[in-house]
């Protein structure tokens, strides 16, 4: 028979799946409920089972490796850093030009007749 | 070939591959391809978006992995690569459920814990893989990191971008929805 104390406890029994409710009413209720610790073992099971989906690998496909090599070639994709450097040297040359054009422009400048 | 021998590959592996070295990046995708997949099929819910979420995570942690200072290990770094790919994947969320059942029984389980719990596993597991297919996918994300990755409330609610409190409320519904479909359905058969 369901008591309100069942309901009561009943919320909190998912969290005896992982084994972290260790609140005393809990505890002490389904130790003298048999409906109760029937409930909670079907959450320590569900807890055992989903753990055990740990231990189990699915096949990758066979072509990820190949697909993975493809899409980092296709995307020239180097690693950031190496990235990142690039940018750096590319900023640095736009940097220089642009100093080179000021420089070139006052040169002309100053040659030229007022 | 030992545990030490293998670690000591993988790092003169991820050596290589950090100074560009594709083909060694390569080895490292094969060693690992089968765990990021697998993480993929559990957090997605069906093998062919869970391939597209596999190559993703590998091209992304080759782009990011002259960031990867080992102080955790490779495969834990993929994890939460693969996590952060599945996660913002839209096809997450539009699936269709009816195809997905069906090939997320691939492959037989391959379960550790002793000839007990494998008997278990194999009575229940069909059915517990398909009622986490039946989980929406912000709720799959929570329970399959909790309880089959065993990560914690915070490193889930980091990784997801949601509070620990979130995480609790979304672990504990999806919890009574697993034990509601696997036991109330028995008792309807």
């Amino acid at each position: 028979m369901r008591s309100p104390a069942c309901s009561l406890v009943e919320s909190r029994l998912p969290a005896i799946a992982s084994g972290t409710n260790q609140r005393r009413l809990v505890a002490r209720h389904v130790s003298i409920c048999l409906r109760c610790q029937a409930e909670a073992a079907k959450y320590r099971r569900l807890g055992r089972q989903l753990a055990a989906l740990r231990h189990e690998s699915l096949a990758a496909p066979a072509f990820l490796a190949v697909a993975v090599d493809a899409a980092i070639a296709s995307r020239a994709a180097v690693p950031e850093d190496t990235a990142a450097v690039g940018a750096v040297v590319a900023a640095g040359w736009a940097v220089v030009a642009a100093v080179g054009t000021v420089a070139v422009v006052k040169w002309v400048r100053a040659r030229s007749p007022a | 070939m030992g545990v030490g021998e293998v670690k000591r590959d993988e790092s003169a592996l991820l050596a290589a591959a950090r100074s560009g070295d594709r083909a060694a990046f390569g080895e490292l995708v094969r060693m690992h391809q089968d765990e990021v997949f697998t993480l993929a099929v559990r957090m997605v819910g069906d093998t062919h978006t869970a391939a597209d979420v596999s190559q993703e995570a590998f091209v992304r942690a080759w782009r990011a992995l002259p960031k990867f200072r080992e102080e955790a290990r490779f495969s834990t770094w993929l994890h939460r690569i693969t996590v952060n790919v599945a996660w913002s994947t839209n096809t997450m969320r539009r699936r269709r459920r009816a195809e997905s059942l069906d090939e997320l029984m691939v492959d037989p389980p391959a379960p550790g814990g002793g000839p007990e719990l494998a008997g278990e596993l194999a009575d229940l597991r069909p059915r517990l893989v398909a009622a986490l297919a039946t989980l929406t996918p912000r709720v799959r994300a929570v329970v399959v990191l909790k309880d089959v990755y065993g990560w914690s409330h915070r490193e889930i609610g980091d990784r997801l971008g949601i509070s620990v409190a979130a995480a609790k409320v979304r672990l504990h519904r999806g919890r009574k929805r697993l034990r509601s479909t696997l036991w109330d359905e028995v008792r309807d058969q």
